[in-house]
């Protein structure tokens, strides 16, 4: 017999199909497949095989299959990961069990929802803020920029918004109204650009009470990035900066606000 | 059935999609604009193109080269007026996207760099690291953010048009998240749909490149252009097409064959490993097919050479080629040379347009890889796509936005009847399938191993008309699918059978345009028609759907000062 | 907040919210000792209460402070000193080693700023030293 690996995936169906049938219900539940084993098979090439060739209504996202897209993150064995760069080879002869995203609603299956998501990702105002708004009219010229003055935000713009860091926060677990850590490095990554005016815009949202303050510094959200963007440093670094601008608006005499 | 009303719809959020989306919602800020796209906008496969996009932005260039460069590439089939507006917007289209944010690479004193591109006689590849795509992608997608009066309907599939009377009025789409099927009226439509990768088993293109543009408006009557031209890039990586961008080559990268040989020295010594794709890639082709290949388990392969560069290097200018090898072929660039094979790339057909984006169905427009101005021709040069989808995008904004402000809506209760016509049709087809035995996954793979072997690189009149008897069976089997999927909710099934349907469609075209056109011209190389035939064929060529498959017109190609010539590199 | 722009869904579909148990903390190794170290701040805070009862102690004069003193080195004191020493350590540790992450960029690599952390530690352990002798 060829080689088999077993994959168990959690499956959850909201609504019971037109003819209403009640053991299609709405339970989260786990499935378990069987099926041959290719070891140069990601776990996306085995989601496609399964639902091309065994069950056509296993619901996931994906597309690239280059790990740049973002859309096929997943618990694997209870760790977030990109699914199309995670090999079968990594587990094989065990099994691999396959959850939607940790933290986040389910939609269907392993498709979870990222409303909130979206919503945070554009509460930071991720876009080039000029006091001027007449200059990002301007294509005469490019604004000036060193490589070095680059250096300073490149990292933190490689962020692809998989939201594997938002599964692995346990801050983000337990109170949903964190800003968490993708959309701060993006704040980071804004506010550090030598073309960008917009710092103060952004405290507002990224110094309340739901910004980086909630953060108890765990450190997970690194540890799983697949683009090295280092939130968890983004994030301590603007609690740092904002506590310094604290600092200074109190001794000013402002309200410290 | 529910009316959202809208003044125009883009659909598609990819590079080509947002572009339009905030030319219209910058400059027309009082119409109202929404981009509708399958998957969230950043997950477009515009966010995986690597290696650059090229504009004329410094004074050793100049605008007449760019367009030569161009019109050479495209081996005389491109449109030189369309070009000429192409390169002159592109100069401009470079420097407002680095104003929104768009990290390019830098020069010392902070001036944007360039790279060398192949069929570029110029450095004048912009670029972001090997990143190029993603970065412009994630740019666009933060900038459209700031516009509150640009709409979005994430994750819904556009399943038809709604087209009355030879005008736009709409689309029927779907909401997958629901499941539920809504009108959305619109005076005006822009399809940004991108190419038809996924016709191809090995094809560096996403899951989502399953050109819907394309058959949407085809099925409208508006005719699609020169599909036959499918681009093959030289390096897809073993095994299965993911793309090692041509900057590669580009900052320094040989290519050899397994006697260790650079052999682009007998098929272009001028240009070498950077010549146009089109030509490496038949090279390749020729030293595989002359035994010269290396053979593994993925079949044979050349070696793509970045050891010389060095790891700082590869490191600074091309991150993601290292981190792709890794990744997905378990290698390291830096210690070993990257097995490589020519992969299906780039669709440089699609719906027929002007030069700002209009087609013949009054109404609706189209942009980037899914739509034909055309500025590629036969054979697109590399990073020439991505300065596209930034000029044709803000052009077919502003064209639509223009038209829309002063046409009427379609009245609603002839949208509920459109609509209703194309539920019907939806439901019959696609969704009581209960009596159907076929399976969507086993047509799909059918098709993309008959155009592997039989529309590839290298075409034959009889490959070509047994691709094409394969795509009409495949076609009779499509009739008789069924889907498993009972609930409504996140159903992919269905939206992946409806693609299966647009697959079919395209790939139908694709075949005969291939098998009509009887000469070899950019990516379209015939073995039985080995020249370029002016005399018979420097023509487009357009597709009109009819029931018993597509009916083809030719349309001639518009020269302004450069006549045709032979293309040596 | 303001979310014009995203798509309108009138009757959003049923999302299910896995529960969160209690025990959360114990599937991962790195949230165990994250818990480990949220703990030590407790531990620190009692160390620093025992520093104010031996200051206020030492204020009510000698014979208060020596009889605490002779309380202190009791079996089950001196455990809990040694206890409370460990959580502190952890606590600093952990600290120097979060810190080179927050501060180390550019020139400065994370282990270099942790370095530096270290040096400041022991160099500020010798200058109390010399201090009280
Ligand atoms: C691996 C790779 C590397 C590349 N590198 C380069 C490069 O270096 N330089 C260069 O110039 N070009 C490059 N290209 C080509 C270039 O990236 C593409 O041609 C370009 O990005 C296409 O952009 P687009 O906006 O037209 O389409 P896409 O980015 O493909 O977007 C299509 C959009 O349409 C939506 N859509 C499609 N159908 C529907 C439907 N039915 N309903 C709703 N929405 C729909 C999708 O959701 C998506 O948002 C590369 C391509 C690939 C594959
Ligand atoms: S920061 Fe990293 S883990 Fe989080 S969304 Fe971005 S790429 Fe993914
Ligand atoms: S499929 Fe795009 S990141 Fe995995």
């Amino acid at each position: 017999m060829a080689d088999q690996i077993k994959l168990t995936i959690w499956r959850y169906n909201p609504d019971n199909g037109p003819d209403n049938r009640p053991d299609k219900g709405d339970e989260y539940r786990p499935q378990t497949f069987t099926i041959p084993y290719q070891k140069d098979w990601s776990i996306l090439d085995a989601l496609n095989h399964i639902k091309a060739e065994v069950d056509g209504s296993l619901s996931y996202r994906w597309s690239c299959r280059m790990a740049i897209c973002g859309s096929c993150g997943m618990m694997v064995n209870g760790t977030p990961r990109l699914t199309c760069s995670t090999y079968l080879n990594e587990f094989h002869p065990n099994e691999i069990t396959l959850e939607p995203l940790a933290n986040f609603p389910i939609i269907k299956d392993l498709v979870v929802d990222l409303t909130d998501f979206m919503d945070k990702l554009r509460s930071v105002k991720p876009w080039i803020i000029r006091e001027n708004k007449k200059d990002d009219e301007d294509t005469s010229s490019e604004y000036l920029q060193t490589p070095a003055q680059m250096e300073s935000y490149y990292q933190q713009s490689l962020c692809i918004n998989c939201t594997l860091c938002y599964a692995a926060c346990p801050a983000y677990g337990l109170h949903s109204d964190f800003l968490g850590p993708a959309a701060i490095a993006l704040t980071y990554r804004y506010n550090n650009d030598s073309r960008d005016q917009g710092r103060e815009d952004r405290r507002k949202v990224v110094a309340a009470e739901n910004g980086v303050w909630k953060c108890p510094v765990v450190g997970d959200c690194t540890e799983v990035c697949p683009k090295h963007v280092d939130p968890s440093a983004a994030i301590q670094r603007t609690k740092v900066n904002s506590a310094v601008s604290w600092f200074f608006s109190f001794l000013k005499g402002g309200k410290g606000e | 059935m529910d009316v959202l009303s809208h003044d125009i719809l883009i659909v598609g959020g990819g590079g080509a999609g947002l572009r339009a989306g905030i030319a219209i919602a910058h400059a027309y800020p009082s119409l109202k604009t929404a981009v509708i796209s399958k998957v969230y906008p950043m997950r477009s496969h515009t966010v995986a193109a690597e290696g650059g996009c090229a504009a004329v932005i410094k004074d050793n260039d100049n605008h007449d080269l760019h367009a030569f460069d161009t019109i050479k590439g495209s081996d005389f089939l491109a449109d030189q007026d369309a070009v000429e507006a192409f390169v002159r917007d592109a100069s401009k289209e470079v420097i407002q996207i680095e104003r929104w944010g768009c990290p390019w690479n830098r020069e010392e004193d902070g001036h944007i760099a360039v790279r060398w591109f192949g069929g570029m006689s110029q450095k004048r590849t912009l670029h972001a690291a090997d990143k190029t795509g993603f970065h412009l992608l994630h740019a666009l997608f933060q900038t459209s953010l700031k516009y509150d009066n640009l709409k979005r309907y994430d994750e819904w599939f556009v399943a038809g048009l709604l087209v009355d009377d030879g005008k736009i009025g709409g689309v029927l789409a779907l909401n997958i998240r629901q499941g539920t099927f809504h009108i959305l009226a619109a005076k005006a439509v822009i399809l940004c749909t991108g190419g038809v990768g996924r016709i191809y088993a090995f094809t560096s293109n996403a899951g989502i490149k399953t050109g819907d543009g394309a058959a949407l408006a085809y099925r409208e009557g508006a005719p699609i252009k020169d599909m036959e031209f499918i681009q093959f890039h030289p390096s897809g990586l073993l095994k299965n097409g993911i793309l090692i961008t041509e900057a590669s080559r580009g900052e320094g990268g040989y290519l050899f064959n397994k006697d260790g040989k650079r052999f682009m020295e007998q098929y272009a010594p001028s240009k070498m490993e950077l010549a146009p794709r089109d030509i490496v890639s038949r090279s390749i082709m020729e030293e595989i097919l002359a035994g010269r290949g290396l053979d593994g388990p993925y079949g044979s392969y050349v070696h793509l050479d970045l050891r010389h560069l060095g790891e700082a290097k590869i490191m600074e200018k091309l991150p993601m080629v290292r981190e792709l090898c890794i990744d997905f072929a378990g290698m390291d660039p830096v210690y070993e040379p990257i097995p490589i094979r020519p992969t299906m790339h780039y669709t440089m057909g699609g719906v027929h347009t002007d030069k700002d984006g209009k087609t013949p169905l009054a109404g609706l427009y189209a942009a980037g890889e899914g739509a034909c101005v055309s500025i590629h021709g036969g054979n697109r040069l590399g990073s020439n796509s991505l300065a596209e989808i930034l000029v044709f995008g803000a052009r077919a904004g502003r064209t639509a936005a223009e038209y829309a402000r002063q046409a009427k809506p379609c009245a609603s209760e002839r949208l509920q009847s459109l609509a209703k016509e194309k539920m019907d049709f939806i439901q019959r087809r696609y969704i009581r399938t209960e009596n159907g035995t076929e399976r969507v996954g086993a047509i799909l793979s059918d098709l993309r191993k008959t155009m592997d072997e039989k529309v590839g690189i290298y075409r034959r009149e009889e490959g070509l008309r047994e691709g094409i008897e394969a795509i009409q069976r495949l076609k009779e089997r499509f009739n008789r699918i069924r889907l498993t999927q009972q609930s409504q909710v996140f159903n992919t099934e269905l939206v992946g059978a409806m693609e299966m349907d647009n697959m079919l469609e395209v790939a139908h075209v694709v075949a005969l345009g291939a098998f009509n056109r009887k000469e070899s011209r950019g990516g379209h190389a015939r073995k039985d028609y080995p020249n370029r035939d002016d005399a018979q064929f420097l023509h487009h060529s357009l597709a009109y759907q009819t029931p018993d498959g597509p009916r083809m017109e030719k349309l001639p190609v518009t020269i302004t000062k450069w006549q045709p010539e032979e293309r040596k590199y | 907040m303001n979310t014009p722009n995203t798509s309108p869904s009138p009757e959003v579909t049923r999302t299910y919210r896995r529960p969160i148990p209690n025990t959360w903390w114990l599937k991962q190794r790195s949230t165990i000792l994250f818990m480990i170290r949220e703990w030590s701040s407790v531990f620190v805070a009692l160390y620093a209460i025992c520093l104010l009862g031996q200051l206020w102690a030492l204020s009510e004069g000698a014979d208060r402070y020596n009889a605490l003193l002779a309380r202190s080195l009791s079996g089950g004191s001196l455990v809990l000193h040694l206890v409370i020493g460990a959580f502190v350590l952890y606590h600093m540790v952990t600290w120097f080693k979060i810190s080179g992450r927050i501060f180390g960029s550019g020139p400065l690599s994370p282990g270099a700023v942790t370095a530096i952390n270290y040096v400041v530690w022991i160099a500020a352990s010798i200058g109390i030293f010399y201090w009280i002798f």
